[in-house]
């Protein structure tokens, strides 16, 4: 195997600059490797070297992704890697975007081999899938030891220029291509066996996995004219002071319902525990995350018929899917009860 | 429908109605702009969002200023 170059993207928090405070960060380049890129170099032993780390804040990044890649790619062209390698970004959904966007950009553009890491349910898997390698990876970052040696196997091969071997083992999501390959026995045979084995209780793969995501069916619009019942609903994590309900900051098992405050919000009667963003605008006037004060103004001016007595509340912030969808359905089945026609969910 | 500053996440996963919320950390808000001018920020979010509640559509859609 020769040396190959490598260039190295992380976020603002694994490149040791700092945290949520740091999120709004503008691209910058250092020499060489940075926080996780060590344990990578170490990995390749003299073989393979990051050159360079291009790092940016999540928020930059994921609220202009178009324009932060077009700052990015002369940066990581301009060091001439042989393979891209971003992250490992676990559960965390903006950089997650962020790695998956860039990745996207490389392999496109520069037609450079790009290798990243995340959760399955990563926001960022779409933006990456069919063009970079995605190692697949748990939702904790205490799991980097287990990751990163898969990411630098890989990173080797793409970069050399070997085929890498399916997905299961080198531990990347499927790519959605699929590839000839000779069994010995039949179709019919094989799906028997499946069969049997799902009758019987027993375990067994499925050669073609079905996609996650639900079709969702637009609600009717609402007839000019008539009556708002309007609700709010919210992924934020703001909850009356004291949290009397224990809501968790991430991993939320609870949706809430609390009575709204009147016209509007007030710092410190409500605030956020949200574990994924930086809360500090929200709590200085929650109202910037549920817009309860223009909603009862409408209400007042008769554009609204009324807004519902409760708001409702859940953290949104690596929420497993199967689980956010179960409390959607539990919420959108209480709005109904409360003869709501409209509602407004608001995300961060 | 939704208010988020990640419209293209919103859409991907098919929510039908979007709007663009400002920022992450402040969809329905923007702590550069006055206490006033916050208020009548809200104010146009949310009156999109019952333009949006309005309006037959078929695919996830955004709704943008007018």
């Amino acid at each position: 195997m020769e040396n190959f170059r490598v260039v190295h993207y992380l976020n603002q928090f694994f490149a040791g600059i700092g945290g949520e405070d740091q999120a709004d960060m503008s691209p910058a380049i250092r020499e060489g490797c940075v926080g996780p890129g060590l344990s990578l170099d170490r990995l390749w032993q003299g073989q393979g070297k990051i050159v360079a780390t291009v790092i940016c804040g999540d928020n930059y990044f994921s609220t202009n992704p178009e324009a932060t890649v077009q700052e990015l790619l002369p940066l990581i062209e301009a060091h001439h890697p042989d393979v891209v390698i971003a992250g490992p970004a676990f559960a965390s959904g903006r950089y997650g975007l962020s790695c998956g966007y860039l990745c996207r950009a490389v392999v496109s553009k520069l037609r450079i081999p790009c290798v990243t890491s995340m959760e399955p349910e990563n926001p960022g898997v779409q933006e990456a899938k069919g063009l970079a390698y995605i190692i697949s990876a748990s939702d904790r970052v205490a799991r980097m030891g287990r990751v990163l040696p898969k990411v630098a196997r890989l990173a080797a091969k793409l970069a050399c220029g070997q085929s890498p071997g399916a997905a299961q083992e080198e531990g990347y999501l499927p790519r959605g291509y699929r590839l000839n390959t000779l069994r010995t026995e039949s179709g019919a045979v094989r799906a028997v066996n499946m069969l049997l084995a799902k009758m019987n209780k027993h375990s067994f793969m499925t050669e073609i996995p079905l996609p996650q995501y639900d079709q969702v069916t637009a609600a009717a619009p609402l007839e000019t004219g008539g009556k708002i019942r309007l609700a709010l609903v919210t992924e934020s994590g703001l909850v009356p002071e004291g949290n009397p309900d224990h809501l968790e900051s991430s991993r939320a098992t609870k949706w809430l319902k609390y009575p709204i405050p009147g016209e509007k919000y007030v710092a410190n009667k409500h605030y956020s525990l949200h574990g994924g963003y930086d809360v500090r605008f929200v709590n200085a006037d929650p109202n910037r995350v549920v817009p309860l004060d223009a909603v009862a103004t409408l209400v007042r001016e008769g554009v609204i018929g009324e807004v519902c007595q409760h708001y409702y509340v859940t953290t949104g912030m690596a929420a497993p899917i199967a689980r956010a969808t179960k409390f959607g359905s539990e919420i959108a089945h209480d709005l109904l009860q409360e003869g709501v026609n409209m509602v407004i969910v608001t995300s961060t | 429908m939704i208010i988020t500053a990640l419209p293209d996440v919103a859409r991907n996963i098919g929510t039908p109605r979007i709007v663009q919320g400002v920022a992450i950390t402040n969809p329905t808000g923007d702590p550069k702009k006055s206490a006033e001018g916050e208020v009548q920020l809200r104010r146009d979010l949310v009156l999109r969002c019952i333009r949006a509640a309005h309006t037959p559509i078929e695919n996830p859609t955004l709704f943008q200023n007018e």
